[in-house]
């Protein structure tokens, strides 16, 4: 054995190492190939490593845990194939983020945008017919002149009111009822000879109907016997009540409407 | 991959120093790591280096979260003692007699006896084949500590099973090669 011994070794193994000059591999390959010690080394150094190879353990995966792996194989491949949005993570989380946000918002003001609609049309449709049904009498004041009416009940009510005069339709009376727990205005008419009220009141905020382009037209109902035609306008909820043919009582709505719009 | 999950099973195993639970654990996590990271192979070739990197990365990251293994192994030699381990290796003498059954078991228990870094870059090239430039890569070790390592751990497993060795005399190694 001599001082180059270890160096030689170093170069020659395990594998060549490439790294250096072929210089210095010629130089170990020669020193090597004349010096027992380092052959003997070289030849226990493959010993060792056959022995190891021959004799290490190599247990077969056990079936269950075979299983277990290629279903999570199977599991990855599937969530992989799912297609998935070209959109970067941060971007997701953005988009995932409002939507969580969007849908927050919807679930706190769904209740309030069904009370806007629907309920809020039932729920006055209700009060109007069973008001207008019963008959009472509250505060009011008998007059069949318009302009009166209108500032006895602009002195009693918060909102605008307008009292409409149609040729052929009796003004009979003005009253303040209550409808819902809110002070209403309350026309009484008479056309054809049928009774007809027409009743407003303003709505709360939250009961405003979101109306869509199809909705702004009249709702119509029909509820223990009597017709209503209804429309909202400026948070203020207009509804006639009549047992008038359908057709009669949209014709008056539409003119209610009108006479408030151009006054 | 499911060519090599026995291979990869065994290394599991050795890496967890016998432990079937930990090595069960160990490939599970390392399979599950190697699919959601398929797209980051970049030649197929490579694959089995790849799996086996995963592994060893893996059991190095479960290793790191049980005890805040040291990023060098403190034993590892730098190149002028490495050079003075190579010339101090002692030819092995041959023997006889041996039971290969007998002598499988002292090779498990002493493998898994070796310290972890030498423990898992012999088992990389004695037992799965590869060559040090892979060991090196599979391990992010730099160049030459895969070789002092893998020295060391033939050194130690030669001590610990030099009674019951035998190896080749020289005349049978000329008749083989």
């Amino acid at each position: 054995m001599t001082a180059r011994c270890g160096e030689a070794r170093r170069l020659v193994w395990p594998d060549e190492n490439l790294r250096v000059a072929d210089r210095e591999l010629v130089h170990a390959r020669a020193h090597v190939a004349q010096c027992h010690a380092c052959q003997s080394f070289l030849a226990d150094m493959e010993s060792m490593s056959n022995l190891v190879r021959r004799l290490a353990p190599r247990p077969a995966i056990a079936p269950s845990l075979k299983e277990r792996l290629l279903s999570t194989v199977a599991g990855e491949r599937s969530a992989a194939a799912r297609p998935q949005p070209r959109i970067p993570h941060r971007a997701r989380m953005v988009v995932a983020g409002a939507i969580a946000v969007a849908a927050l918002i919807l679930i706190v003001l769904l209740p309030t945008y069904q009370d806007g609609s629907d309920e809020t049309w039932r729920s006055a449709i209700s009060a109007i017919v069973g008001d207008h049904a019963r008959g009472l009498h509250h505060d009011s004041l008998t007059t069949s002149d318009a302009r009166v009416a209108r500032q006895w009940l602009n002195a009693r009510v918060a909102f605008g009111v307008h009292v409409p005069e149609v040729n052929g339709i009796v003004l009979e009376r003005a009253e303040i009822c209550q409808l819902n727990g809110l002070r209403a205005c309350l026309l009484r008419y008479r056309v054809d000879g049928q009774p007809v009220s027409y009743y407003s009141y303003e709505l709360l905020p939250n009961e405003i109907p979101h109306e869509t382009a199809a909705s702004a037209e009249f709702r119509q109902a029909e509820e223990a016997g009597y017709r209503v035609v209804a429309w909202e306008e400026a948070g203020v909820l207009h509804a006639l009540v009549a047992d008038l043919p359908a057709d009669r009582l949209v014709a008056l709505a539409r003119v209610c409407r009108s006479y408030r719009n151009r006054g | 991959m499911v060519r090599e999950l026995d291979a990869l099973y065994g290394t599991a195993l050795r890496l967890c120093g016998g432990r079937q639970a930990d090595a069960e654990d160990l490939l599970q996590e390392a399979v599950l790591r190697a699919c959601q990271h398929f797209g980051e192979l970049r030649q197929l070739a490579a694959g089995r280096a790849w799996l086996f990197r995963i592994l060893t990365r893996t059991h190095l990251n479960r290793v790191r979260t049980m005890e805040r293994r040291r990023e060098t192994f403190e034993g590892d030699l730098d190149e002028g003692t490495f050079e003075q381990a190579l010339a101090a290796w002692h030819a092995l003498e041959t023997r006889d007699v041996v039971i290969d059954a007998l002598l499988q078991d002292r090779v498990t228990v002493a493998v898994d006896e070796l310290p972890l870094p030498m423990r898992e870059v012999l088992w990389l090239v004695d037992v799965e084949g590869f060559r040090l430039r892979e060991v090196e890569e599979i391990l992010d070790l730099p160049a030459g500590t895969v070789a002092s390592r893998l020295y060391r751990a033939r050194r130690a497993l030669r001590d610990t099973l030099a009674p019951w060795i035998v190896m080749p005399s020289r005349k049978e190694r000329k008749e083989q090669s």
